[in-house]
C-alpha cells in the first residue's frame, strides 16, 4: 500500500522542481522554512531545543546533585554559587529545576501524545462512519468529559494514588475526550470533501479514505493541537503536583517544589519564584512553537 | 426551538447519571478498607462490620452503584461524611455559592476585557499595539494560574501589605482569587477574539458594508462584531469548567473556603463520600453552565436554530 502511493507521488513532484534535492521537496522542508521565517515561532523552537537537551542530560548540566543536602545553605539566597538559591534542607533549586523539566517534559509528552493518538484512532471512526457510531460515540464521550478534565484528574490520582506512571495515567485519560471530539469535529468537516468523494468513486475502502486521504488532511492541526496540549498538561502535572497528588515532594517536581515553598513564601521568596518561571518558560516556549507551526501547516498561507 | 431546548435538558439529566457513574466508578477502586479510613484505630472487627453492613459496602459492585445512583438522584442524599459526621449536603450547602460565584466572576471578568482586547488587537493588526497585546496574551496563557496566585500574595499581601492574603469575609478577600483565576481566561479570549475578527474583516459581507458606504463604527459594530462572537460564546462554555477546575487549586492557594477546598481536604483525610459528592456537584454546575451556553449560542447561530424551525427533509444535507 505504501510503495504504491510513493510511486505514484514521486514523478509527479519531480516534474515541479527537477533541479531541487529530494529533501528540499520534502513537505517537512517547506514547512521548516516557513517555520524559519517566523521570529517567535524559532525563539520558542530553541528554547523548547535547550529545554529538552537540558532535560535529557541533566546530569551534564546540573551543577550539583539534585538530592544532596547541605546543610549550611539553607534558605540559601541565590547567588554565584547558587544560582537559583537552595532550599529547606540546603539543596540546589538550580539542579534541582533541570531534573525537574525531565519529569514534567516527559510525562506531558507520553500522556499527551498516547492520548491524541486514542482520539484520532476513535475520532476519525466516529467522525468518519458517523450514524449510530457518531450518536453513540459521542454519547459515551460527553459522559466521559462531564466530569472537569481537571477534576477527572484529582479524582483518578486520589483513586491510583500518586506517582510517575499513575500521573501519566490520570492525565491520559483526562485527556482523550479532548482529542476524539476534535477529530471528530475535523472528519466531519472533511466527509463531504470533492477529494473524498473521488477516492470514493474509485472504490477505495473505508479504511483507505480515512488512513490515507482524510488523515493527512487533518494531521496538522492534531500536531498544533499535541504541542499547544503538551503545554497545558505541564501545568495541569504541575497543579497535581502542587496539591500533593501528582509525583510526590522529594521528587524534584515543579509543583511539588511549588509546594514544599509556598510555606516558606514570606522570608524565602526565591523557593516559589524560580520553579514557577521554570514552567512558565516551559509551556510559552511549546505555545510560541505551536502558534508558528499552525501559521506553517496552514495551506491557505501558501502562495 | 424548544424541541431543542427539550432534548438538551432531557439529555442533561443523562449525563449527570453518567457523570455520578463515572465517579462512582473510579472511586470504586480505591484501594483499602473503607471501614480501616472512617472509623478509629480503636474499632473492633464486629465494629468495622456493622460500619460496612449499615453502607452496604460489603455489596457487590452493582448493587452499591444502585443505590449510589437511588441516593443521589430520587432521595438528593450524598451521604454523610466520614469525618465530620455530618450529611455532605450541610457541609457543602454554603460553600457551594461562593465556588459557584467566584467562578462566574473569572468567567465574567475573562470575557469582558478578553474579548475587547481581541478585537482592539484584530482592528490593529500587525501593529505595535497588536504585537504587544498578544505577546502578553501568549504569556498569560502560558503562566500556571496557581503560580501567579503565590506571586500575587507574594507581593500584594506579603510586601506591600494591600490586600488579605487568606480567607473570604470582605469583597477584598476576592480580588486576588478573581485576577489570579482570570489572566488565563483574559488571554485566551484575547488570542480567541482576534482570530476570529481576523477572519470576519477578510470575508465578503464586511466588503459588501464598506461598498455600501456604511461608516466604519457600523461595519465593525454590526456586521463584523456579531459573527466574530459566534465561536467564542461556544468557548466560554468550555472555560467554564476549566474554571470550576482551576478554581480547586485556586482556592487551596487562597484558603478559599469552597467546595474545592472541601473537596482537597477531603482526599487528604481520605473522606470519599465527601470526595464523591464535591466533584459531583461542581460537575453538575459545569454542565449546567455548558448547557446555558449551548441554548444561547442556538439562539444566537441560525444555522442552529434552522435545523428545529425548518420541517421535512430538505434541511438533510446541504
Amino acid at each position: 500500500m505504501k510503495s504504491a502511493g510513493n510511486l505514484k507521488k514521486k514523478p509527479a513532484g519531480a516534474t515541479k522542481g527537477p533541479k531541487k534535492k529530494w529533501w528540499k521537496r520534502s513537505m517537512f522542508f517547506q514547512i521548516l522554512q516557513r517555520l524559519s521565517t517566523n521570529s517567535t515561532a524559532m525563539f520558542g523552537l530553541i528554547l523548547l531545543l535547550v529545554i529538552s537537551i537540558v532535560a535529557i542530560f541533566a546530569p551534564v548540566f546540573a551543577p550539583y546533585s539534585p538530592t544532596k543536602m547541605d546543610l549550611d545553605y539553607m534558605y540559601a539566597m541565590p547567588s554565584l554559587k547558587h544560582l537559583c538559591g537552595c532550599d529547606e534542607v540546603g539543596r540546589d533549586i538550580l539542579s534541582r529545576l533541570i531534573y525537574g523539566a525531565r519529569y514534567s517534559l516527559s510525562i506531558a509528552l507520553i500522556a499527551d501524545v498516547v492520548s491524541q493518538i486514542i482520539g484520532v484512532l476513535i475520532g476519525s471512526i466516529i467522525g468518519y462512519v458517523g450514524g449510530k457510531i457518531d450518536m453513540v460515540g459521542m454519547r459515551i464521550v460527553d459522559i466521559w468529559a462531564s466530569v472537569p478534565s481537571t477534576l477527572l484528574a484529582i479524582l483518578i490520582s486520589t483513586t491510583l494514588g500518586a506517582g510517575y506512571v499513575n500521573t501519566i495515567i490520570a492525565m491520559l485519560i483526562s485527556n482523550v475526550p479532548g482529542g476524539i471530539r476534535s477529530t471528530r469535529a475535523m472528519c466531519l468537516k472533511e466527509r463531504e470533501a470533492d477529494y473524498l468523494e473521488a477516492a470514493r468513486s474509485v472504490n477505495a475502502g473505508p479504511l483507505r479514505i480515512m488512513y490515507r486521504h482524510m488523515l493527512p488532511n487533518i494531521i496538522s492541526p492534531t500536531i498544533v493541537g499535541t504541542t499547544m496540549g503538551i503545554g497545558s498538561t505541564i501545568i495541569a502535572v504541575a497543579g497535581l503536583a502542587y496539591i500533593g497528588l501528582g509525583i510526590q515532594p522529594p521528587a524534584p517536581e515543579w509543583g511539588a517544589m511549588l509546594a514544599a515553598g509556598r510555606n516558606f513564601i514570606q522570608k524565602y521568596p526565591h523557593m516559589i519564584t524560580f520553579p514557577g518561571i521554570a514552567i512558565a518558560l516551559t509551556v510559552l516556549s511549546l505555545n510560541l512553537f505551536g502558534d508558528g507551526l499552525r501559521d506553517a501547516l496552514d495551506p491557505k498561507m501558501k502562495e | 426551538m424548544w424541541k431543542y431546548i427539550v432534548k438538551r435538558i432531557l439529555w442533561l439529566g443523562v449525563v449527570l447519571l453518567g457523570t455520578a457513574f463515572v465517579i462512582f466508578t473510579v472511586m470504586y477502586f480505591v484501594p483499602g478498607n473503607p471501614a480501616d479510613i472512617a472509623l478509629p484505630s480503636t474499632a473492633t472487627y464486629e465494629e468495622k462490620q456493622m460500619f460496612l453492613d449499615s453502607l452496604g459496602l460489603n455489596k457487590p459492585y452493582y448493587v452499591q452503584l444502585g443505590r449510589y445512583l437511588f441516593d443521589t438522584f430520587i432521595k438528593f442524599d450524598l451521604g454523610t461524611s466520614w469525618t465530620y459526621k455530618v450529611p455532605v449536603v450541610q457541609a457543602l450547602f454554603e460553600r457551594i455559592p461562593r465556588t459557584l460565584l467566584l467562578s462566574c466572576i473569572i468567567i465574567i471578568v475573562g470575557a469582558a476585557i478578553g474579548i475587547p482586547l481581541g478585537i482592539f488587537a484584530a482592528l490593529k493588526q500587525n501593529k505595535w499595539q497588536d504585537r504587544t497585546l498578544m505577546v502578553l496574551a501568549m504569556v498569560g496563557v502560558s503562566m500556571p494560574e496557581f503560580w501567579l496566585a503565590l506571586m500575587m500574595v507574594l507581593i500584594f499581601c506579603l510586601k506591600l501589605n494591600w490586600l488579605p492574603a487568606f480567607g473570604i469575609g470582605t469583597a477584598a478577600h476576592w480580588i486576588l482569587p478573581v485576577i489570579a483565576g482570570s489572566v488565563t481566561g483574559i488571554a485566551k479570549n484575547a488570542r480567541q477574539m482576534r482570530s476570529s475578527t481576523l477572519e470576519t474583516i477578510r470575508s465578503d459581507f464586511v466588503s459588501t458594508a464598506r461598498a455600501k458606504g456604511l461608516p466604519e463604527s457600523k461595519v465593525i459594530g454590526k456586521h463584523m462584531l456579531p459573527n466574530a462572537l459566534i465561536p467564542i460564546i461556544n468557548i466560554l462554555g468550555a472555560q467554564f469548567g476549566k474554571s470550576i477546575g482551576g478554581t480547586v487549586v485556586l482556592e487551596s492557594v487562597f484558603t478559599f473556603p469552597g467546595v474545592g477546598l472541601y473537596l482537597l481536604t477531603s482526599i487528604n483525610t481520605r473522606d470519599f463520600p465527601s470526595v464523591r459528592s464535591s466533584v459531583l456537584i461542581l460537575s453538575f454546575f459545569a454542565a449546567v453552565v455548558m448547557l446555558i451556553v449551548d441554548l444561547i449560542y442556538a439562539y444566537i447561530d441560525p444555522r442552529i436554530k434552522a435545523q428545529y424551525v425548518m420541517t421535512g427533509k430538505r434541511r438533510k444535507k446541504t
